[in-house]
């Protein structure tokens, strides 16, 4: 009876072994926070510039949770992987006068780790000068009656959030070559300069053929056909104001060209048949209007760039060919993305340091017959509406909406 | 296939050997398989060297099953709201000559689960917290094949045993969201035990599992698909991976081992202790073979047991207890470079602490020619602890059981006849759901607050069973059986349970 009575006692040491559990409080000691100081850098060409009353938003990638910080530059972050941005106003001197202004600042896929980290957030400027804004983009195209995808009814909504009349001629979209769900080290890296872009389309005229008068906007689709006679589902774009028309090298994917409709200026486009903006929502969008002709255009930015894909299969090191937009021709940008998927805003966070989105998983069912519009900031006592433009997407968009033109 | 293969050669002998003859009949063979007794004791057996000895006669069932599982309610999401299974049973013990024993398993189940929401993969007892999960889930059918065989030796004092065991499992859906997936499941046990004197037998065993599930799911549908969330514990989930990435894999492994204390001749103190540490990590194949999650699982269980038979009276007490120590690390990624995720943390979030303890005694009576009875009343303890750290959410459930099955058996002529009741009250003691940081998505909370509710909620169970033996020539027996159960829960809910067996023994 020995080895029970050593068994017995095995038995009874496992059970005070099994009773030293760690207590909630214990869990979160251990719980690994890391104190993060921001440092700013106030934008340089101002001279004796404070910041008055800022927000700093840390969002965990991770988990999707965000923790704000009301002027205070230093918290215990849980350790992980945070996009980093900063709202706020600025005073500053500007020809001997106090002048106060908004700032901004976003850094993205920042790592807070270990026991301190500290982080340097460039800020800039936000001028709000009025001008042509995206204030809609309708993309994901619409679903039959038989349950079946479809394209061509595409549009995009530009609006004069202005208090003057703007003119449309020259006025350029373009779509981003990056994808805001795939990330690479593209190199060079000319993103605090120029976007990258693969589709070009410009309002012709000579420059005040199109006037838009302030609080009017236009309408650019795909094909300004009244699509509700093949899908009842879809919209009637037949009275849009202008259309992109694309000469396919592929007969069985052909444009359709409405007379009645003018048809943009094909700057560039990647494809060698149709474009059709990214049904899927993975592109950024901007409004430009280039200081250049066609022909120089096309000469001077294009844009060769490298980048190296790690496959299970092997390392392939990729050259590829994209156009480049200086930003300071940019008037208004906008990133598009999914939630699964998105890895960065491919453009430079002073045109946007947000995105929106249709559909938060790829292939999102939910998605068809949504857009994304710009909400309304304010109204004018002559009922003129003013746009929301803090070059912020996630919060300047209202994101899977109902699409004006079916309301 | 290889692994199948091996593991075919190892219990196809114990259907193909031809066993030493015993005197025993067959209906009294199956009257000790099926006593309670039979089955009061059961880790000890888990040592193949201890299960040399558990049995003095040869026996093989073959027999094919169908269960119908309904409830009006799923009690846990992921559980379902019942199954249809119909099942083909081989086991047999063979002496196959003095002093060696033979024993294989083998069976077929085809399963049909129904309306299993919050839950895409397979085998969720072995890899929550981390499974794949949608909202619209659906019935899900199943394939499992099972193949195990054991051999044990016994030379003077000294005896070994082998043990291995191969499972797989193929369980899908074939309507949008279209989970498929495929688990291999190795085990292996070798144990020794030696005499300590005319009575007791000490035993030793290792014990090792190599695990693998992959874990798919895809969507048919020319219009897309929904969100597939990456569960991480009461109510999370890895929304930086959600979404899209459905196609991952789990791959562990277990070690083991475990102590005995053993009566040879099944009178005296019965004593086993096994430890077993059950890691995995989930993987997602879409990201570039991204390492999730990693989670470890640390169990100790023990059996004291005392048995007594005398003439033709038998008793027995138990005391038993369990305790699971289950923890989750999440890995944390840096941006992609180049299509690869590095890891730049991990954060220990999830725990789950399982305590059980359990009283039990057996008695049966085989004093009268025709009836013999036998009841066995059990009480446990179960508590469970769940937690997750941030943010601060925590799941406390203890419960009370109480358990009390009994069965009379007549045996008269060629006929056996058993009739079991077995009756089962289970109180909740405490249930407590701590919550915090819940703006996140509400198809989730509902998912926790369902599951609470039955998980905080009292239930009876009452399982009524008729089993008839026919003794045919040569030793041979056939039987028909069928069960009746039926459960009720404080919300409403009400489960019913059918089977029905037709079986042969030789």
């Amino acid at each position: 009876m020995k080895s029970l009575g050593n068994l017995l006692l095995f038995s009874a040491f496992l059970f005070l072994w099994s009773s030293c559990e760690e207590s909630m409080g214990d869990l979160q000691q251990m719980f690994k926070r890391t104190q993060t100081t921001v440092e700013l850098n106030l934008p340089p060409s101002l001279t004796n510039a404070r910041l008055s009353d800022y927000d700093i938003s840390f969002k965990n990638v991770t988990t999707g949770r965000i923790t704000t910080l009301k002027n205070k530059m230093q918290d215990s972050l849980p350790e992980g992987l945070y996009d980093v941005s900063l709202e706020g106003n600025i005073v500053y001197q500007l020809d001997g006068k106090e002048t106060q202004g908004e700032v901004k600042g976003y850094k993205s896929s920042v790592q807070i780790l270990n026991e301190k980290t500290n982080i340097i957030l460039d800020l800039f400027l936000h001028s709000d000068d009025a001008d042509f804004v995206i204030e809609e983009i309708f993309f994901t195209g619409t679903v039959t009656p038989q349950g079946k995808q479809y394209l061509g009814d595409s549009y995009f909504k530009i609006y004069n959030n202005s208090d003057t009349v703007l003119y449309a001629d020259g006025l350029t979209i373009v779509e981003s070559a990056f994808l805001t769900t795939q990330k690479y080290e593209y190199t060079p890296n000319i993103m605090s300069q120029a976007m990258t872009v693969q589709a070009i389309y410009s309002v012709p005229g000579k420059g005040k053929d199109y006037p838009v008068e302030p609080g009017k906007s236009i309408i650019i689709c795909d094909n300004a056909i009244n699509h509700k006679i093949a899908n009842p589902n879809s919209i009637d774009l037949s009275h849009a104001d202008f259309e992109w028309y694309d000469v396919s090298t592929n007969p069985s994917h052909e444009d359709i060209d409405n007379p009645l409709v003018t048809n943009m200026n094909k700057i560039y486009c990647y494809t060698l048949t149709i474009w059709v903006p990214h049904n899927r929502g993975f592109k950024s969008y901007a409004l430009a209007r280039l200081n250049v002709d066609k022909e120089t255009y096309l000469r001077e930015y294009a844009y060769d760039y490298q980048y190296t894909m790690n496959l299970p299969q092997g390392t392939f090191p990729m050259s590829r060919r994209a156009y480049k937009i200086p930003n300071e021709w940019i008037i208004d940008a906008v990133n598009l993305s999914i939630e699964s998927a998105f890895k960065w805003i491919t453009v430079d966070s002073s045109l946007d340091m947000g995105w929106t989105y249709c559909g938060k998983i790829d292939k999102d069912k939910t998605r068809y017959g949504k857009s994304v519009r710009r909400k309304v900031l304010s109204e004018t006592p002559d009922g003129r509406k003013i746009l929301k433009d803090t070059n912020n997407s996630s919060v300047d968009f209202e994101a899977e909406a109902k699409p004006s033109l079916m309301e | 296939m290889k692994v199948k293969f091996l593991i075919l050669s190892l219990f196809i002998p114990a259907f193909m050997a031809f066993p030493v003859n015993d005197s025993i009949t067959i209906i009294q063979k199956v009257k000790e398989r099926y006593s309670l007794s039979e089955n009061f004791i059961n880790m000890a057996y888990t040592n193949p060297a201890i299960k040399y000895y558990k049995q003095s006669y040869s026996i093989t069932e073959l027999a094919l099953t169908g269960e119908y599982d309904t409830k009006n309610d799923a009690l846990l999401l992921q559980d379902g709201t019942g199954f249809r299974r119909f099942s083909f049973y081989a086991d047999s013990y063979l002496k196959l000559k003095k002093n060696t024993r033979v024993w294989g398993k083998a069976y077929y189940k085809n399963n049909h689960k129904e309306q299993v929401q919050w839950n895409e993969s397979s085998d969720f007892s072995l890899v929550y917290p981390y499974v794949m999960a949608d909202t619209l889930g659906g019935d899900l059918s199943s394939e499992e094949y099972f193949f195990a065989g054991g051999y044990a030796k016994e030379y003077d004092r000294f005896s070994w045993g082998a043990y291995a065991d191969y499972r797989a499992l193929l369980e899908y859906r074939q309507i949008d969201p279209r989970p498929k997936n495929v688990v291999a499941d190795l085990q292996a046990t070798l144990g020794a035990s030696i005499k300590t004197g005319d009575k007791y037998t000490i035993g030793i065993s290792v014990h090792a599992q190599k695990y693998k599930q992959t874990n798919e799911v895809k969507f048919f549908s020319e219009l897309g698909a929904i969100k597939i969330y990456h569960l991480t514990g009461l109510g999370m989930d890895y929304t930086r991976f959600s979404g899209d990435k459905t196609n991952t894999y789990y791959k562990g492994h277990t070690f083991g081992a475990g102590i005995n204390l053993y009566p040879h001749d099944h009178s005296g103190f019965i004593v086993s202790i096994n430890y077993d540490r059950f890691s995995f990590t989930k993987i997602i194949s879409d990201l570039n073979e991204l390492p999730f999650s990693d989670l470890a699982e640390n169990k100790v269980e023990g059996e004291l047991a005392y048995m007594h038979k005398h003439n033709k009276e038998l008793w027995g007490i138990k005391g038993k207890f369990l305790y699971k120590r289950r923890k989750g690390t999440e890995n944390i990624f840096g941006d992609p470079q180049n299509d690869e995720y590095p890891k730049i943390a991990e954060t220990e979030q999830y725990g789950n602490y399982i305590k059980d303890f359990g009283l039990a005694g057996v008695y049966e009576n085989k004093k009268h020619t025709i009836f013999h009875w036998a009841f066995m009343p059990l009480i446990t303890y179960n508590g469970i602890k769940t937690f997750y750290v941030y943010p601060e959410r925590s799941l406390v459930i203890k419960r009370l059981n109480a358990d009390l099955a009994s069965k009379i058996t007549a045996l008269f002529g060629k006929h056996l006849i058993d009739l079991s009741v077995n009756i089962a009250y289970s109180a909740n003691l405490k249930a407590q759901l701590l919550l915090s940081d819940m703006n996140g998505d509400n198809s989730i909370q509902d998912m926790l607050y369902h599951n609470y509710r039955y998980l905080s909620s009292d239930h009876i169970d009452l399982n009524i069973g008729l089993r008839w033996n026919y003794r045919l020539p040569k030793n041979r027996s056939f039987s028909v059986g069928g069960n009746i159960q039926n459960g009720w829960y404080t919300e409403n809910t009400k489960s019913r349970y059918y089977n029905l067996a037709l079986g042969f023994l030789f």
